[in-house]
């Protein structure tokens, strides 16, 4: 009876780390439910905005285009997530690690002339490494200083928001206003050949989904299929026996970390490299605290983040015709919330499930 | 039992009968399809304990005894059957309604809150207050109670995380019975525990019996189970095949039962017994010792531990049947000189060790828990830094994958819960050039990996089979059988890309193991030592020291109390044993 050892969050991580698709997909039609019948309880016409918000998600290059640049850049920050979850670290900094490797992104679009070719991957590799640092600096204060990954990352979200939001952007890196363009603000327009190429007559779908896509495919790979991830994954199931059977469990935790600051990062690239193309004066986005819930329903799996951040990017992409029926947009975000709770709530239903008579798998809990 | 504190005392029961009956229970496990559906865990067992007596309840790893007794707790629910306590009928199912009938369980692996105190984990759950505080001088004060009442010598208010293993035995059974349990169900209590230690908790189970308490042990010891039990109950196969009472039956006869078939009982027994060639240690329940060894050993023993003793030792021990077999001792492949190091709590318990181990040879470590042998094997696969003298090792044993770990404690230090039985089964030999694509980002290829982690399944008799069952779900035998399948097997032929095992280092290597999977691994471990590698096994079972040593190394306050020649006398050991420092802790 080993699980009677483990703490919450040890037995958090492993009801997330044992996820299978069915429970998540269960846990988003509970909530897409519970959330119409929340809509229709105010007297709104809760199918009509269903319908509407369907159709801004889906319906047309348009809006597939809009839920396909938001699905990347989720995917990107819930990978990120999902990585630290794999070594059992809570990366809570992914929203300042994707602040900073969106401005990473605009200075190179902005500052560097690069054949186009070479260009996006350069603005890329910086937004990964500017991603990277605030990770690494959460590691290395928990490797040297013991200091817990939750709080120090919730900290540098702060230290990066407003070094880049109160004083980079509106002040040494902020755009000269030239007489054409006063009302701009933010960084300088990124040269063209650092904007991500567009695949879509009509709509705003560039190469950042195939890239997000292809990342996913590259973690599923990596965790599954290689020695490097086995060891990651071994070290986040038992940092102890790993180290015992000789895996350098600090280099694998700055590896995986240093991994996940980079997705958030080029996360927050894709955004700028592919729509913004900037850093823009007001930037609030939520994409890296939202990463948190897409690795949550994603089961910290990077096919189920993947689709997941589908789920997330859809709902952010239809939250809008909303109010053409008169409801309000944050909704979508109801609903969001309640598939979170529905998926955190797992291991309560199983318990349910049991109680009611099923023979419990392993054991009772006592 | 009356303590100081106010544990929620059950109503006592007046009337006669069995304290514990357990009727007709039969428990059924969902599995997967081609396993065959399901599993019957537990087949129509019946079993009354009444009151004042103790019962023992045997049988091999996956007998069906935990199961048994999961039921009896209420961890489990009966698929069908009753279990009664005192002539009432348990809520089935319900732990909660076990404990406030009185029944207490003490489980194989601890549940114990590592940071705090004894006496809080004691308390845990049925605090005493004052007012809205914990009465924290209550809880131990009661503590030092039952402590005291049984010998066991606690210090309640230090942290659980410090103590011994056998300490924090002795913390579980307190626990019972300061919530008032008139039923005690122990799961394998001395499994972890030295000869004295163990002694010393039987001395407290017959004390617990003669004030009125019924217990049920679980054992796979049978000298133990016939020292202090009534009667003897033997499961196989999840059916109880077999009751006697202790006076009326022998080891013979119960290992009989256990393993099934009165053939494969007496060859299977004989533990010790040595493969053609060698000589071995006594066989513990038939205890022959050779006279002509006993005498050698006593001649040759040589309580300082000196190399050229050691030297002495081995030539008159083993004689020409040593050299004679598998080409005997050969190089030295590792050395410890004057070797100092301390503990996780900062105390130096390694105070000068000299130790040489030579290729061909097992050296058995016997001591008292909590002497410097943990601290030894670790220092030996370089887990734990020296602080002073030197530690040398041959070119051999310098790879990692060529030294063999089984560690002291297999789920934190040995196993990645979470992952597969065949994710477990590579853990530390993953790298090796078999299991991945060097050339291809050390792409694992997963059909080597999978037939390896077949063939390593079959040879230690893993159950389940299922490469893909997730460790935490065997049983605590199993998860063993996992440990020593890699570390010992899981290298050249089986995997022939890995180096050769060079130094083995194997700290309770069959701790909760039954009869049959304690002689593969003993078997296993001869086999790596007539394959030319190194072996240092430390146990507290002074049987297994006997059976498998070439010789014995004691250790006793972080010292090599003394060196003995293989097979030597017990009571000579265990004088050594408590010759030197940590006597005191015992």
């Amino acid at each position: 009876m080993p699980e009677g050892k483990a703490g919450f969050g040890e037995r958090l991580r492993r009801a997330l780390a044992a996820g299978t698709a069915l429970p998540s997909a269960l846990a988003v039609a509970s909530a897409l439910a519970l959330g119409f019948v929340v809509i229709a309880l105010t007297g709104k016409d809760a199918a009509g905005g269903y319908a509407r918000m369907l159709d801004g998600a889906l319906g047309g290059p348009e809006a597939l285009g809009e839920t396909g640049v938001k699905a990347a850049v989720l995917a990107c920050t819930g990978l990120s997530v999902a990585l630290a979850f794999v070594v059992g670290l809570f990366n809570i900094g992914a929203e300042g690690q994707f602040i900073a490797g969106a401005l990473g992104a605009a200075v190179a679009g902005a500052s560097v002339r690069l054949p186009g070719p070479l260009h996006v991957p350069f603005a890329l590799g910086c937004a990964a490494a500017a991603g990277a640092l605030p990770a690494l600096a959460a590691t290395w204060l928990k490797a040297k200083r013991g200091v817990h990954e939750v709080i120090s990352t919730i900290l540098l979200n702060w230290v990066v928001i407003y070094l880049v939001h109160d004083w980079l952007v509106v002040g040494p890196l902020r755009a000269p206003s030239s007489g054409a363009n006063v009302s701009a603000s933010g960084t300088a327009q990124i040269f063209a050949s650092a904007e991500l190429p567009r695949l879509l007559e009509g709509s705003r779908l560039d190469v950042g989904l195939p890239l997000a896509v292809a990342f996913a495919l590259l973690a599923w790979l990596l965790l599954g299929r290689t020695a490097l991830g086995y060891e990651l994954r071994a070290v986040g199931a038992n940092a102890e026996a790993a180290r015992a059977a000789g895996v350098p469990v600090a280099r694998r935790l700055y590896l995986a970390m240093a991994l996940s600051g980079a997705l958030a990062g080029v996360g927050g690239a894709l955004l700028i490299l592919g729509t913004e193309r900037r850093y823009p004066g007001v930037f609030r986005t939520g994409y890296g605290f939202d990463g948190i819930a897409v690795a949550l329903v994603g089961g910290a799996h990077p096919l189920g983040v993947l689709a997941a951040a589908f789920f997330f990017g859809a709902m952010r992409a239809g939250a809008t015709r909303l109010q053409l029926v008169g409801i309000h947009p944050s909704f979508t975000e109801l609903i969001q919330g309640l598939a979170v709770l529905f998926v955190a709530a797992r291991p309560l239903f199983a318990a349910l499930a049991g109680a009611l008579g099923r023979p419990p798998a392993g054991k009772g809990a006592p | 039992m009356s303590v100081g504190a106010a544990p929620p005392s059950p109503s006592p029961a007046t009337g006669a009968g069995p304290a514990l009956e357990l009727v007709r229970l039969t428990k059924v496990f969902a599995k997967p399809a081609a396993e065959g559906g399901v599993c019957v865990a537990c087949d129509d067992v019946s079993l009354a304990v009444p009151a004042g007596e103790v019962v023992a309840v045997v049988g091999e790893n996956g007998a069906g005894k935990s199961t048994l007794m999961n039921l009896a707790y209420g961890l489990y629910r009966p698929t069908s059957g009753s279990v009664r306590v005192g002539g009432r009928a348990l809520e089935l199912g319900s732990p909660r309604d076990a404990i406030a009938a009185g029944v207490g369980m003490v489980h194989q692996h601890f549940m114990l809150v590592g940071p705090l105190t004894i006496a809080e984990n004691v308390a845990l759950g049925a605090e005493p207050r004052r007012g809205l505080l914990f009465d924290r001088a209550r809880a131990e004060r009661a503590v030092a109670e039952l402590s005291d009442k049984l010998g066991f010598g606690i210090d309640p208010r230090a942290p659980v995380a410090s103590a011994s293993v056998a300490t924090q035995q002795r913390v579980e059974i307190v626990k019972v019975l300061y919530r008032g349990a008139r039923v005690l169900i122990l799961d394998e209590p001395t499994a972890a525990l030295a000869p004295a230690e163990a002694e010393a908790l039987l001395e407290s189970v017959r004390a617990l019996a003669a004030e009125g308490k019924s217990v049920v042990l679980i054992s796979h010891k049978l000298r133990e189970v016939l020292a202090v039990a009534s009667r003897v109950a033997v499961m196989r196969r999840g059916r109880l095949v077999a009751e006697r009472p202790a006076a009326e039956t022998s080891a013979e006869e119960l290992a009989g039962l256990m393993v099934g078939g009165a053939a494969a009982g007496p060859a299977r027994v004989a533990l010790g017994a040595a493969p053609p060639g060698r000589e071995g240690g006594g066989a513990p329940s038939s205890g022959r010792e050779g006279g002509g060894d006993v005498a050698a050993g006593r001649g040759a023993a040589v309580a300082g531990g000196g190399r050229g003793a050691a030297g002495a030792v081995a030539g008159g021990g083993r004689g020409a049947a040593g050299a004679g077999a598998g080409g005997g001792r050969g190089a030295p492949v590792v050395a410890l000189r004057g070797a100092t190091a301390r503990n996780d709590r900062g105390v130096v318990a390694l105070k000068g060790v000299d130790l040489e181990l030579f290729a061909g040879e097992i050296v058995a470590v016997a001591g008292v828990d909590g002497n410097g042998q943990t601290e030894l094997a670790e220092v030996l696969v370089g887990l734990r830094p020296l602080e002073g003298g030197t530690f040398e090792r041959s070119e051999a044993a310098r790879a990692r994958e060529a030294v063999a770990h089984v560690p002291e404690d297999r789920q934190r230090r040995g196993l990645c819960l979470p992952l597969s039985v065949e994710e477990n089964l590579v853990l530390g030999r993953h790298r090796a050039p078999g299991l991945v694509r060097q050339a291809a980002f050390d792409v694992v290829d997963a059909a080597a990996r999978r037939e390896l982690a077949a063939r390593l399944i079959e040879a230690l008799d893993v159950r389940p089979t299922d490469p893909g069952a997730r460790a935490e779900s065997l049983s605590g035998g199993n998860q063993q059988k996992i440990i020593v399948a890699r570390e010992l097997l899981a290298a050249p032929p089986l995997l022939p890309s890995s180096p050769p095992i060079a130094l083995v280092v194997a700290v309770q290597p069959t701790r909760g193991l039954d009869l049959g999977a304690i002689a593969n691994v003993h078997a296993r471990l001869r086999e790596a030592r007539d394959a030319g590698a190194a072996v240092l096994v430390v146990s507290l079972d002074l049987d297994e020291v006997r059976a498998l040593g070439d010789r014995i190394v004691v250790m006793a306050g972080g010292r090599v109390a003394a060196e003995l020649p293989a097979g030597a006398d017990e009571a000579l050991v265990g004088r050594h044993m408590l010759a030197g420092e940590g006597a005191a802790r015992a």
